[in-house]
């Protein structure tokens, strides 16, 4: 078990060594007029330096909510967050506002979907990356001017001396994504946070910056969490996954657990819903019936149950009526579900598999 | 048919009949105007530089490339959401180019439209029963039972509950809106459905779940369908025939086996080598084509093969001489003068 | 950039001459006769005609708008033999009731139109804009829930009831203030500001409502997108984040409609001018319409519709100055 993500026991000694980042036990709750959205629901994961995790999930599963929560972004507003995130030996879910307002953009920065509208439209790119730099660092503006214009061309942007007084407008959309993560690495962040980086980005300019995200990698030794739903991207960049469904994480382990050995419907579900070019093309696809929860109203019990074709193996009402708790197979591979493990390798290895 | 010739259309095998749809030499420039009192063009948007293809009954024509590249002005230009600027449409034997809006009509029973986003494409409004019965009320057609039976029929075959017909959008999640959507379009019995990236905002189990009824009405209803998406696995598990736009041209078209498994084109090439695939080991190992630059701009493409200035294997001669779409081997066609096979997958 | 400033001011001037030859127009569509109404008791046709034929009303529209285009450029001579009345251009003509040259009258009424308008244009800029900033900032709050409150019910009162109320209780009932009357700025500012004060408060209160709402709802719009997100993700200040990203996207549109209410006002604020008494343009155009005074009404209308234009493109070029996406061509 060579992985980044080690996987915390819940209720963890509070003097084990922690990775570099901690998530543990994460609630983030909101108040609504509709009644209390569980965004987050109970998500521990963690990550060390210098290696991917990835987060899957449909829309609606929390997985964004988680990102602005380590950031701090839900300070000050009206959710509730308990829990508790160790940013390099630094407990962040108690610290004041302004103490994680000096961390952000400094230890941990985040890349978004789209950098069209991520981007101020009234300032340059090259004053808005200025300005992140000129935050956390005591220099004067021709400095930070540099400084900006080095990261522009790290990140690949052609003649970024003249590309620095551009405005966002005037950029492709690959290109504005790149000044998005030049921006977001310009103070040399440990911890990167990309929410569907590639998402709105056609798939030769993915490729691009899914590329560049990993060079930066090894050049600044960076933790990152990439937020996707595409099981392709973080195929290609992740060590290890946590598959968010209704708030929680219903499966996590390595890549090699999640893609060769899945051990849970929701995960088995996602695999074989989505058609695959590495795959002889299917003559149907196999869909999950239904629709995903809303956060308001999460199903009692298992949160997929209303969704789960499998539902029936497991003796009486449980899968209704109790929430499994998050149990590891095997080094660090864990899943939320209440099948038993026999039957779980039995329906991967005999149904689901031979169907991909 | 197997002698490569400029002019020819690509078209599917002989054995499938006549074509439901023949579109030659479609091209589409929005002209760029300046000046407040006089205006006076100064340039052209070429995002639809010289067209063909054909699509039979029953078949689904996917065209894929990436945004900008001219797939969605194809498809608006079919159905006649936009005028073509030069270029011929034929649809069941029948020049409908550049007919006027009163011929439209009878078309527009024939030719439906499915739109990217569920949220935006229907009246908030609007009851479901009203926009489901809206074909019927503009063509002014009286079904057998009432419309209000008809409506429901369609909404239960595409798999919403009949008994919704008095709801408003916005009680429908985003895969159920998709289905009213395609209940509206298939209202009037059409022979060709345009599908703009239908399936692009959805999740992927639902995603799923809305290929598969397009897959089934097609079967029910012998329907046409022109598939518009990036997606190049979800383009794969759904057409017949594929083609591969860029900057407004066709640069590779063929059945969907043959562009998968074994594609000439270098930019078909560096399509299918960025999409990632879900298999570590695979990925690890894949080659990769990574395009250098930006999508020139197609106010000014560039001369000879507009693919030239980000092609792995562009040489002199692709500066000068544009290629022609030619038939490589029976059904291939391919616009490149370098043309290789390529196993990428 | 030249080219389409130059462009804008040839399309400012075709519509200053569209916009006066309709008032012309309009002017004749009425139908009273200006002559009869101004020679009073004991009046004969012969009177009549020869006072139109003074006013210059007996010619065709065509011809008399022809002189008047030609007046504004090169001057006009009215009447003839010894009653001369020369007017240099640009020439507005005289007043059918008065016989004052009506550029006088203007000029006259103009600079009482200015400060009223300028002076609560800064009054209602900043209260507006910084009650709609807070109030955005802590929506939902008891802060939020009164300002809300209070505009609503300020945008439903007219403004002579303001005015009055003021004159009521200021003036009449506490005698905090004299009755205002204008003095002109160069005259004695402190004077100026005195009197001015009541109709500025007056003017500025409907409009600072309006504003608190839009500047509200604009900055509730910008604090949601994804920009203030990366803003605050960088790390700066909240004061940053609101101030610097926040604000100056939020008040773009409020650019464009604060110059075109500004330009409205240029061209006469009837209402608060009539209850202080105050002979500025809207009081000007009030009785010379009344009196069907032709010369004068031309010439308040097109100046009005001057400002309104002329704002229109100072605003545009304003918003190009703002938003770099726009483009002038």
């Amino acid at each position: 078990m060579s992985t980044a993500a080690v996987a915390t026991p819940e209720p963890a000694p509070a003097t084990s060594p922690r990775a570099f980042l901690d998530v543990r036990d994460l609630h983030v709750h909101f108040p609504t007029e509709d009644g209390l959205v569980r965004a987050v629901d109970g998500l521990s994961f963690s990550v060390e330096r210098g290696k991917t995790l990835g987060i899957v999930g449909e829309s609606g599963s929390g997985k964004s909510v988680t990102s602005l929560s380590i950031l701090g972004l839900h300070k000050g507003t009206r959710a509730k967050i308990t829990g508790e995130i160790w940013l390099d030996g630094v407990e962040l879910v108690g610290m004041s506002n302004e103490d994680v307002r000096k961390l952000r953009g400094q230890q941990m920065a985040m890349v978004f979907q789209d950098p069209l509208s991520a981007l101020h439209p009234f300032y340059t790119v090259g004053d808005q990356i200025i300005e992140g730099y000129r935050v956390h660092n005591k220099v004067n503006k021709a400095t930070a001017r540099k400084r900006a214009i080095e990261m522009l061309e790290r990140v690949g942007i052609p003649t970024p001396n003249k590309r620095v007084d551009d405005y966002p407008h005037q950029f492709s959309g690959g290109m504005r994504q790149r000044a998005m993560i030049a921006l977001a690495l310009v103070c040399n962040p440990q911890l990167l946070i990309a929410d569907e980086p590639t998402t709105a980005l056609d798939v030769t300019v993915q490729a691009q910056i899914l590329d560049l995200m990993k060079d930066l990698q090894k050049e600044f030794n960076s933790a990152i969490i990439i937020i996707t739903h595409d099981l392709g991207v973080v195929a290609e960049v992740a060590d290890d996954l946590v598959v968010m469904y209704g708030g929680k994480c219903v499966e996590d382990g390595t890549v090699e657990d999640i893609f060769y050995s899945p051990r849970m419907p929701y995960t088995w579900g996602l695999l074989s819903s989505m058609p695959r070019l590495d795959r002889l093309r299917q003559e149907r696809l196999t869909p999950i019936p239904g629709t995903p929860p809303s956060l308001i109203n999460v199903p009692s019990g298992c949160a997929f149950h209303p969704r789960c074709s499998y539902k029936s193996l497991v003796p009486g009402e449980t899968c209704r009526t109790e929430v499994p708790q998050l149990a590891e197979i095997e080094g660090g591979h864990r899943t939320r579900c209440h099948l038993s493990k026999e039957d779980k390798e039995r329906i991967w290895t005999e149904e689901v598999k031979p169907k991909l | 048919m197997t002698t490569p010739s400029s002019t020819a259309t690509p078209e599917a095998p002989k054995q499938t009949g006549d074509p439901l749809l023949r579109v030659e030499g479609l091209r589409k420039y929005f002209p760029i105007k300046r000046g407040i009192i006089f205006q006076k063009k100064v340039g052209d948007v070429k995002a639809v530089d010289g067209v063909s293809f054909t699509v039979s009954s029953g078949e689904t024509l996917g065209l894929v490339g990436e945004s900008g590249c001219g797939k969605s002005t194809t498809g608006r230009l079919l159905n006649r959401l936009l005028e073509p600027t030069d270029g011929k449409v034929f649809f069941d034997g029948k020049d409908v180019s550049h007919i006027s809006a009163s011929d439209m009509r009878p078309l527009r029973r024939d030719i439906q439209m499915i739109f990217q986003d569920p949220y935006s494409s229907l009246n908030p409004r609007h009851n479901i029963g009203t926009i489901v019965g809206a074909p019927f009320r503009i063509q002014n057609i009286k079904t057998e039972q009432g419309v209000k039976r008809s409506v429901q029929e369609l909404l239960e075959r595409v798999g919403l509950n009949p008994e919704h017909y008095n709801r408003y959008p916005h009680e429908f999640s985003g895969g159920q809106r998709q289905r009213i959507g395609i209940a509206r379009a298939l209202a009037l019995r059409p022979k060709m459905i345009i599908c703009d990236e239908p399936v692009s905002a959805l999740d992927v189990s639902i995603q799923a779940q809305v290929i598969n009824l397009l897959e089934d009405l097609q079967n029910e209803f012998n329907l046409a369908y022109i598939f518009i998406a990036h997606d190049l696995s979800v383009v794969r598990h759904i057409s017949d025939r594929v083609a591969v736009m860029y900057l407004g041209k066709i640069m590779e078209l063929t059945d969907r086996d043959r562009l998968y498994q074994e594609p000439v084109n270098p930019y078909t090439h560096s399509l299918l080598s960025a999409v990632p695939v879900p298999d570590p080991h695979k990925e690890g190992r894949r080659e990769r084509i990574i395009l250098t630059g930006d999508l020139p701009s197609p106010v000014n493409p560039p001369s000879g093969c507009v693919f030239r200035t980000r092609c792995y294997k562009a040489q002199q001669k692709c500066k000068e001489e544009m290629p022609q779409l030619l038939e490589v081997a029976p059904g291939h066609w391919s616009a490149c003068h370098f043309p290789e096979e390529k196993q990428l997958i | 950039m030249f080219r389409y400033i130059i462009r804008r001011l040839i399309g400012v001037l075709i519509l200053m001459v569209v916009i006066s030859f309709i008032t012309f127009l309009l002017f004749f569509a009425i139908p009273s006769n200006p002559a009869a109404l101004s020679c009073g008791k004991g009046c004969t046709p012969t009177v009549i005609k020869a006072t139109e034929h003074k006013m210059g009303i007996d010619e065709p529209i065509l011809v008399q708008y022809g002189k008047y285009m030609k007046g504004l450029v090169t001057g006009r001579t009215f009447g003839e033999g010894t009653a001369v009345n020369k007017c240099p251009a640009p020439c507005l003509g005289f007043s059918f009731k008065t016989d004052q040259p009506v550029l006088g009258m203007i000029t006259d009424a103009f600079p009482i139109t200015l400060s009223i308008s300028i002076g609560a244009f800064v009054l209602w800029i900043f209260f507006g804009i910084s009650t709609g900033v807070i109030s955005a900032l802590k929506k939902g709050t008891i802060i939020d829930r009164v300002t809300m409150f209070v505009t609503l019910a300020t945008v439903s009162l007219p403004s002579f009831f303001t005015g009055l109320m003021l004159l009521y209780f200021i003036v009449i009932k506490y005698g905090l203030m004299t009755f205002p009357s204008y003095v002109g700025f160069l005259d004695n500012p402190y004077d100026w500001a005195k009197n001015l004060l009541l109709p500025w408060i007056t003017l500025a209160f409907l409009f600072a409502a309006l504003y608190t709402r839009l500047t509200r709802a604009n900055m509730l719009e910008t604090m949601g997108e994804d920009y203030i997100r990366t803003a605050r993700a960088k790390g700066l200040s909240e004061r940053k984040v609101i101030f610097k990203h926040g604000l100056r996207a939020a008040l773009t549109p409020i650019v464009t409609i604060a110059g075109l209410d500004l330009g409205g006002l240029l061209g006469g604020a009837v209402i608060t001018e009539s209850v202080f008494n105050f002979n500025g343009l809207g009081r000007l155009v009030v009785r010379s319409s009344t009196d069907l005074d032709l010369p004068v009404l031309v010439g308040v209308t097109v100046l009005a519709a001057f400002f309104i234009v002329m704002l229109n493109f100072l605003v545009d070029l304003l918003y190009a100055a703002i938003d770099p996406r726009v483009r002038l061509v």
